[in-house]
């Protein structure tokens, strides 16, 4: 049993630490603690030897002895196994002299393994790498079995035809989930009975694919409907608000919640008349009265749902408060609220960047991506959770996926986010060339490491940032085709 | 035959029939018996074994799922009718197209599994999810899934270049871009968090379009330590006391009768769950917050107070209040004030209920803090409570009579007055108590009970009359002693009455006493007759000098009898 937990503690430790070196830049200090609490676990064990996690028939092994599942583990060891199937490694050892190992080499390893899953043969690269760094005090340890038989142990993250097959299914996940709050949302508005189960499936299809490949969210999320906003803007928050979430560590059951959260948080503007939703110009104060009542309506709105009432209390909180500030100003008003949940301010900070860059009747211009994340930075901060806005903007980065850029050499492009199979932190950027008509065609992708002007000196970048209809094009569709 | 040792010589297909085999044993006693009974348990680690035997030998079970039939290696392994309540249609139904097991399973990832699969059994009318929602939240490390898209019906035609974008420049070419902007029109989606006033050129653009410091978005430790913190808190957190502050601050804005019906529904399940919980503080802030609710909705023409009359009612009744039983048995004494302070919010309707809580394992304490709720939720209403006197068991009865007789108003009295003619005697003693502690003068109502069936009842006459030198209860006596009542032939309580009257008795009842030491039958030569040990005792107990004489000439009475006694009652 002993054993069994300090193996538990280090798979979760080596978990995280990959997991978030994976997401962050390595002076984040998400990535320090990440790696600290490695290290001093690994080294609290190495003290008797060898620390060794094994995969063998299915089974993780810890110190020679098997890992035992608890129902509260079963995740952790489920992605533990794909981690190490899709790279097909059958381990990983750490040599007693792992205890003088600097921090950055732990980092440096970490990337490796996650670049790793793009290598024709993973253990094999892995191991030049180590020894081409000088690094001897871990030892991947190759795959022992054969591989299942349904599974194909050339299928890399970015083959061509897996790449194609995410985009298929992200177009495929935002349509239904267009479809679904649609379909909800209509439900509602002539006093039919509606259920959530389809909702949830969508919500856990998306977690899916945020864990996946999270540019491909972000590119996802860029979609904007000018005639039906709301449906569109629910699905982006929703798809935003759960990577927000996998960047703060959230497990896939809080993922999903908070999908599900994103996806019904404006469910109160069903009964608001579209003269009011579209009007263009500021609000009478009676019709601010009609829209500040949308989130108390969404919870009522929820209530009325057909689920059990466990469910309905852990998804009507973030709808409830998606239009409090940190405050608690803002509406609606409370009295008994003290602290607005954490699903209620990533919702609060995702719709207003949606909303910000989303075309609206009552607005001449719509803010570019960058120009919204500033305005929230420098003017609206106060309303928001600090801490989570940092992330936010961290992880929208100065230009967010989906943005059409213009860059310094004058060609068009739209920003994929950064490679998530690549160990090296860089934008990518689609260029868009004229086609034949007054259209464009996917160009080149570029690669850019250093994504502006102020950090770079040579080569391409970006200059600035453009409407996405001022040029007449989806971005999304660029990227997800 | 032993099926495990069996396993490699019957072939793989027969290996999994056998496996199917049981899982459906397995989920069957799942359905018949109740979690940790053996044969549950057993069916469990037959199938486990089973099927880790299989997956040792063969590595992986895979299984094609058809509507009515599941499918290994191409051969249909096992085959049941598409209905509700057969193996292969729960997976079909929820769209389940393929489900492997994979080697290295575990005994735990298997009962969870069944758990899933009972839970899931039947889709109910308000399916949260299903078992395909429920195996993604468990994420089973050997239990994988494919999903059919069948599930979806016909995919929505949109495409993403259907999503319009808003007017595009006639030309094709850039309408504007960041760094030219120099004055942005009203956000009102900016203002939707604020004060609904402002307008985007408050803001300066010129201050707010300046880049991000890339270092200045990067977490300090702190705050990553607080995030870090956040998440754990959120995967622990129960979100009930959130969700209630939701609602609760709802209500001030809702509106009309609907919308109070739809949140008292939700309230009423969450007053059930802080009971579960034991939350008695905000159990009681629920309360108190739709009370406040319903004194806002007054109007006669509004439903809603019917409403919040009717979420009142529900919540008091049996089935919500008994949800208590074991935390009042629990709770130690002096955790009891949040309960009370609770209780105290229901209406008197909850009297039925709160009664049905005096179990026989609850202590002095706990029986006395719920006999001061009820006392005091009668207090408001008497009617709750003097509807249950007519069919509730005796020692429950007397409980609530005794409640009853320290409540105030002239209604009270008359209901105890009711019941004073019980056929339960500990009712009818508990009720002229109850009587005559709310005002001696009630003694004229109950005086009668001096010849009640029942001896206890009749002490309790005796001895509230005993207790005062009263010319009224005097006369009482006098009257009754001269009746010949029935019950007066009972030497005991023939006494006693004496006794009684010497007590409350004067001056005034000497001729009466006199008068029966003076009148003897011949039975009196050889033995004590009643009247006269009684008359005796009773001028003992006047007490007075006159008395005193007629008691000594008793004693030198030429009856011996009489003298007997009188010497006796001397002595005494």
């Amino acid at each position: 049993m002993e054993t069994g937990l300090h193996g538990e503690e280090v798979v979760r430790a080596f978990y995280r630490m990959i997991h978030t070196i994976g997401m962050y830049q390595d002076n984040n200090t998400l990535v320090h603690d990440a790696v600290s609490k490695f290290m001093a676990s690994a080294r609290r064990l190495v003290k008797d030897g060898d620390l060794e996690i094994l995969i063998w028939r299915g089974r993780i092994f810890f110190q020679g002895e098997r890992l035992p599942y608890r129902r509260e583990t079963f995740a952790l060891a489920g992605a533990w196994l794909d981690f190490f199937q899709k790279r097909r490694l059958a381990g990983i050892r750490f040599h007693s002299h792992v205890e003088h190992a600097h921090a950055s080499e732990f980092v440096f390893l970490a990337r490796l393994l996650n670049g790793s899953l793009n290598q024709e043969n993973p253990a094999e690269w892995l191991d030049d790498q180590l020894l081409a760094r000088g690094i001897h005090w871990v030892e991947p340890i190759r795959e022992i079995e054969e591989p299942l038989p349904d599974e194909d142990p050339g299928a890399h993250f970015d083959d061509p035809s897996r790449v194609l097959e995410r985009r298929k299914k992200a177009r495929q996940s935002y349509l239904r989930g267009v479809d679904a709050v649609k379909t909800v949302s209509r439900k509602i508005s002539v006093h039919s009975p509606a259920g959530i189960r389809k909702i949830r499936r969508l919500a856990q299809n998306m977690v899916e694919l945020v864990l996946e490949d999270e540019s491909l969210m972000h590119c996802l999320a860029s979609i904007r409907d000018y005639d039906d906003y709301t449906y569109t803007h629910s699905i982006n928050v929703a798809l935003l608000s759960m990577c927000m979430g996998r960047r703060i560590g959230l497990s896939h059951v809080l993922l999903e919640q908070l999908g599900v959260c994103g996806m019904l948080h404006d469910l109160g503007k069903v009964e608001i008349s579209r003269d009011i939703l579209h009007k263009p110009g500021r609000l009478a104060p009676e019709e601010w009265e009609v829209m500040e009542r949308h989130p108390l309506n969404g919870v009522m709105h929820i209530l009325r749902l057909n689920a059990p009432a466990e469910m309905k209390s852990r998804i009507a909180l973030g709808p409830f408060e998606h239009h409090l500030k940190v405050d608690l100003t803002g509406y609606p008003k409370t009295r008994l609220t003290r602290d607005i949940t954490l699903f209620g301010r990533i919702l609060s900070i995702v719709d207003t960047y949606d909303a910000l860059t989303s075309h609206r009747a009552y607005r001449a211009r719509t803010l570019l991506p960058n120009e919204a994340l500033s305005l929230m930075w420098h003017r609206l901060y106060r309303q928001f959770d600090p801490i989570l806005l940092k992330v936010f903007v961290h992880m929208m980065g100065p230009f967010p996926a989906g943005s059409v850029v213009r860059l310094n050499t004058g060609a068009l492009g739209v920003v994929m986010g950064p490679d998530p199979g690549s160990e090296t932190a860089g934008t990518r950027v689609l260029l868009l060339e004229k086609d034949d008509g007054n259209g464009f065609r996917k160009g080149e992708i570029l690669n850019l490491t250093k994504p502006n002007a102020e950090t770079e000196t040579t080569g391409q970048w970006i200059l600035s940032c453009l409407s996405p209809s001022a040029v007449g094009i989806q971005p999304a569709q660029f990227l997800l085709q | 035959m032993d099926q495990t040792t069996a396993v490699p010589f019957r072939g793989e297909r027969q290996a999994a029939v056998v496996v199917i085999g049981n899982l459906i044993r397995a989920i069957k006693s799942y359905a018949l018996y109740p979690e940790g009974h053996e044969k549950r348990r057993d069916a469990l680690e037959r199938c486990y074994q089973d099927l880790s035997d299989f997956l040792q030998t063969y590595h992986q079970m895979r299984l094609d799922i058809g509507k009515d039939c599941l499918v290994f290696n191409g051969e249909t392994i096992h085959s049941a009718p598409p209905e509700q309540g057969n193996l292969p249609f729960v997976f079909f139904r929820d769209g389940i197209q393929t489900l492997e097991f994979q080697d290295g399973i575990d005994f735990v990832e298997v009962e969870t599994f069944l758990d899933l699969l009972n839970d899931h059994w039947i889709l109910t009318d308000e399916p949260e999810g299903d078992l395909v929602t429920a195996l993604w939240d468990a994420r089973l490390p050997h239990i994988r899934y494919v999903v059919s898209d069948l599930f979806w019906g016909k995919d929505p035609e949109l495409e993403l270049h259907a999503f319009s974008i808003g007017k595009k420049a006639a030309n094709g070419t850039v309408l504007s871009e960041s760094r030219d902007s120099d004055q942005v029109e009203a956000l009102r989606d900016a203002e939707d968090s604020g004060d609904g006033k402002r307008s985007v050129e408050d803001f300066g653009t010129q201050v707010w379009l300046k880049p991000i410091d890339p270092d200045a978005v990067e977490l300090t430790p702190e705050e990553s330590r607080r995030l870090f913190e956040w998440t754990i808190q959120e995967e622990k957190k129960d979100p009930l006391t959130d969700f209630l502050n939701v609602l609760l601050d709802s209500l001030l804005e809702i509106r009309d009768t609907q919308e109070v019906e739809v949140f008292l529904d939700t309230l009423k399940t969450l007053f059930q769950n802080l009971i579960l919980q034991r939350n008695w503080e905000k159990a009681a802030l629920l309360l108190k917050e739709v009370e406040e609710m319903g004194h806002r909705h007054t109007d006669p023409a509004d439903d809603s107070s019917t409403t919040v009359a009717a979420f009142f009612k529900d919540v008091s009744d049996w089935p919500v209040l008994s949800l208590m039983e074991k935390a009042l048995i629990e709770t130690p004494s002096g955790e009891l004030a949040p309960i009370q302070k609770m209780l105290l919010r229901l209406p008197p309707e909850a009297i039925p209920a709160l009664c049905r809580l005096f179990t026989p394992n609850l202590d002095l304490k706990t029986r006395d803090m719920l006999t001061a709720v009820i006392e005091i939720l009668a207090s408001r209403d008497v009617g709750p409570l003097a509807s249950m006197l007519k069919n509730t068991e005796e020692p429950r009865l007397c409980r609530l009579v005794s409640i009853l007789g320290r409540l105030k108003g002239a209604t009270i009295n008359g209901i105890l007055e009711g019941l004073i003619h019980h056929p339960s005697a500990m009712v009818r003693r508990e009720a002229a108590a109850a009587l005559l502690r709310r005002n001696p003068e009630n003694i004229h109502k109950v005086f009668f009970l001096i010849d009640d069936d029942d001896e206890r009842v009749r002490r309790l006459i005796l001895g509230f009359v005993s207790r005062f030198r009263n010319p009224v209860l005097e006369d009482m006596l006098l009257e009754h002693l001269q009746s010949h009542g029935s019950r007066l032939e009972d030497k005991d309580h023939l006494v006693s009455c004496f006794k009684a009257l010497g007590f409350c008795g004067s001056s005034r009842s000497l001729p009466f006493l006199e008068k029966i030491l003076n009148t003897q039958t011949w039975r009196d030569l050889f033995r004590t007759s009643g009247r006269i040990q009684g008359a005796l005792l009773a001028l003992k107990a006047i007490g007075t000098p006159q008395a005193k004489e007629l008691l000594e000439k008793a004693a030198r009475s030429l009856h011996p009898g009489i003298r007997r006694a009188a010497k006796e009652a001397l002595k005494e």
